[in-house]
């Protein structure tokens, strides 16, 4: 009876606990997100306040380049996990090191986006200060959730790069469930990062 | 898993350890605590609401700014409610049926030697405490508690100098949720990789006890349902630091001034409060519901009727909590439409339910009951459940409910349906696991005394407050009786507030049996209830020793 009844155990059911583990931990950042998002755009439609049109209040340019480099790096730390799987712990190290790097910039570019923003509201209306309370596109609540959702963002890429600069440093990457959880949680900073983009830079 | 006990301190095993059945006991014994000051602020809701210029002079001397001369101040009744609320239905339900019997129960019942991740674990516990001490230090801060609700509703909550309670009391709550809700989170993942992929070889989901089956389910809504109110705490937080309006409507005046900002929306918390809200009421009704189902297996010597149907019901009540919240919200200004839609949702939550009912109905059906005091506890679940639930049929409908919101009846459905059966769970587990935590037997007489007390007086306390709650009485009001309508209310709320009394007093009972069976309790033995489920496999902890 045992024997069939390990036969007839669903494939998802025999995941490790560490994956389990984080797979459900994304989904309950997913509806964090979800709800910062859905927040939005209830004050969006649900709501008498003005919404800047798409280039009204953030520039397309930097955004693109700072996905693309986002996107990337999931790709580069696939390359990484792929390579300790295969036991080449120097192609594992210099992928690491690649993500690292793309993560960094792209949190410098989101800054510069930040402090762009801030700049423009402060030239476009002296004495409105910052754009999180009034600014010259007339909708503070767009800035609001901007700012809260990018920022909360930005704080999941910085400690995902804390964790591989802990990997790196301390630990030594040659672990595969920390390496393979530390994956598992960064594509999903990309993945919900389209959302974000989607949502303020397109609609 | 006791090996090398002997040689550690005493400090590294009962209080920083990492073994599961340590955590356990330690939640449920943080959980006793916080009840014993939840029960407490309720009482002096009650004597509030029976008395209102009653002179409470032994408070008073402890909390001398919620009062004016002994007489309450109506903020400070504000806060009571508020705090009543808040401290029972997360710091003493959630933890001692999830925090406590979860960790205790779950890796033996999966036949696992310890949760999948002990230190997380710990940790949970060790946040849960904390934010346990941030809590209930807020009373202690010069203006007092929050006092907006539970529920925390802006711009009360959102505005600073609204209220004393709105002060740094306000703030305290919101950290102190923020926290409580990473200890579940925590605990939630821990739970979820426990069940599945702990379980012993051969073990199949389908063979678990229903209890487990409940902790899945409730892990699952944990994870998917405090998202919420942690996005709109941070954005509260905002409002109430930063200087943003998500909550702040335009045009609000705060004491003939206009208030800064605006935009927001009072309605957007109460979409995300309750989002998280109404799945919680099943965080905590789906471990008695579980309870229940398994005490009905042992204690009629079957296995409960229609196991399958039973995980199927919970999966569907665990689904169907996320598509109901609006029927919170129904007199908050929504889309009668949407009303429409909330209410029929929540009228299908009655399927599985019911299903559960005819299950346990069949169940008990023709066997011989064994009644221990475990089992008179998990009637005493069935019966709140069928009566809560009805009360719930009529509450989801929106043309009474406009009549019956924020009246006392819904006071009374809620504290029948979750708060009792939750409550009534904790007793039914503790009298039944208390052989395996501690290796000795409860008292019988004692718990049946305080089974038969505690029945009683929990209907006589919340039963009439159906009937005040359709004659008009609001709840949240300091002084009810400032309405001429209420007046003939008064003997009443008399009545129901001493039979809140009697039930606090009944509680002795269960303290002193809990402490005198610790001491003198009869040895239980491995399996004293003859119980199939695996945890009563284990070597109990008195054979240990021995």
């Amino acid at each position: 009876m045992t024997v069939t009844a390990t036969a007839r155990t669903n494939p998802l059911v025999q995941w490790p606990a560490h994956r389990i583990a984080v797979w459900a931990f994304l989904v309950n950042e997913g509806f964090l997100f979800g709800s910062i998002l859905a927040a939005g755009l209830f004050l969006r439609l649900g709501g008498t306040v003005p919404w800047p049109r798409p280039g009204d209040a953030l520039a397309l340019g930097p955004v693109v380049v700072a996905t693309l480099i986002l996107i990337a790096s999931s790709a580069t730390l696939n390359e990484s996990l792929d390579a300790l799987r295969r036991g080449n712990f120097l192609f594992c190290r210099k992928w690491l090191v690649w993500t690292l790097l793309a993560g960094s910039l792209f949190l410098a570019i989101q800054a510069y986006e930040w402090w762009d923003v801030i700049a423009t509201a402060r030239s476009l209306s002296p004495l409105a200060g910052v754009p999180l309370v009034s600014n010259p596109w007339g909708a503070s609540t767009f800035m609001q959730v901007f700012f809260l959702a990018t920022g909360i963002h930005g704080l999941h890429v910085a400690l995902g790069l804390l964790l591989m600069v802990w990997l790196l440093a301390v630990k030594g990457p040659a672990n595969e469930k920390r390496l393979e959880s530390i994956a598992l949680y960064w594509h999903f900073v990309d993945f919900v990062w389209i959302f974000i983009l989607s949502t303020f830079y397109f609609f | 898993m006791s090996g090398g006990g002997e040689s550690r301190g005493i400090l590294s095993r009962y209080v920083f350890s990492l073994d599961h059945r340590v955590i356990g006991l330690q939640y449920l014994m943080t959980a006793m605590g916080m009840a014993l000051v939840g029960g407490l602020l309720a009482l002096l809701v009650r004597m509030q609401i029976a008395w209102p210029s009653h002179e409470f002079r032994a408070v008073s001397r402890l909390l001398p700014q919620g009062f004016d001369e002994g007489i309450m101040k109506p903020e400070f009744y504000a806060a009571l409610f508020t705090m009543h609320g808040t401290i029972m239905i997360f710091f003493v339900l959630s933890a001692a049926l999830i925090g406590g019997f979860g960790n205790y129960l779950i890796p033996l019942q999966v036949g696992a030697r310890d949760m999948a991740f002990p230190r997380l674990n710990a940790l949970s516990y060790w946040i849960y405490l904390v934010s346990s001490v941030v809590m209930l230090a807020s009373f202690f801060t010069p203006s007092g508690p929050a006092a907006s609700g539970w529920t925390a509703y802006p711009p009360l909550s959102a505005l600073k100098g609204a209220i004393a309670g709105s002060n740094l009391g306000q703030d305290l709550w919101l950290v102190a949720m923020a926290l409580f809700i990473l200890s579940f989170t925590l605990g939630g993942l821990n739970f979820l990789a426990t069940i599945v992929a702990l379980r012993r070889p051969g073990l199949l989901m389908m063979d678990l006890p229903l209890f487990t089956w409940a902790m899945f389910f409730v892990a699952i809504l944990g994870l998917l349902a405090f998202p919420s109110l942690t996005a709109a705490s941070i954005m509260l937080l905002l409002d109430r630091h930063a200087g943003t309006s998500f909550f702040i409507p335009t045009g609000l005046v705060l004491s003939g001034e206009a208030v800064q900002g605006g935009g927001g929306s009072p309605i957007l918390w109460q979409h995300l409060f309750w989002f998280l809200g109404h799945p919680e009421v099943y965080i905590l009704m789906l471990p008695s519901l579980g309870i229940t189902s398994d005490l009905f297996g042992v204690f009629t010597g079957r296995r409960v009727f229609g196991y399958a149907s039973m995980v199927y019901a919970m999966a569907l009540i665990s689904g169907m909590s996320f598509l109901v919240w609006g029927h919170h919200m129904f007199v908050s200004g929504m889309s009668p439409f949407l009303g429409s839609a909330f209410a029929v949702t929540t009228t299908l939550i009655a399927v599985p339910s019911g299903v559960k009912v005819f299950n346990w109905i069949a169940s008990l059906w023709n066997r011989p009951l064994r009644l221990t005091t475990p089992m008179l506890w998990a009637l005493g679940i069935f019966s709140l459940f069928v009566t809560g639930g009805l009360s719930g049929i009529w509450l989801g409908q929106t043309q009474i409910d406009i009549q019956l919101h924020d009246t006392a009846f819904v006071v009374a459905h809620f504290h029948i349906i979750m708060a009792g059966a939750a409550l009534f769970g904790v007793f039914a587990g503790v009298h039944y696991w208390f052989p395996l935590f501690f290796g000795r037997l409860m008292n019988e007489r004692l718990g049946i005394a305080h089974f038969l007390l505690t029945f009683v007086f929990y209907y006589a306390t919340f039963f009439p407050m159906h009937l005040a709650g359709l004659q008009g009485q609001v709840r949240r009001v300091y002084d009810p009786y400032q309405y001429d309508y209420l007046k003939p209310l008064a003997s009443m709320n008399a009545f129901i507030t001493w039979a809140a009394v009697a039930l606090a007093i009944s509680q002795i009972l269960f303290f002193v049996n809990f402490f005198w069976s610790l001491k003198k309790g009869n040895p239980a033995g491995p399996n004293p209830w003859t119980a199939p489920t695996l945890e009563w496999s284990e070597p109990a902890p008195a054979e240990e020793n021995a």
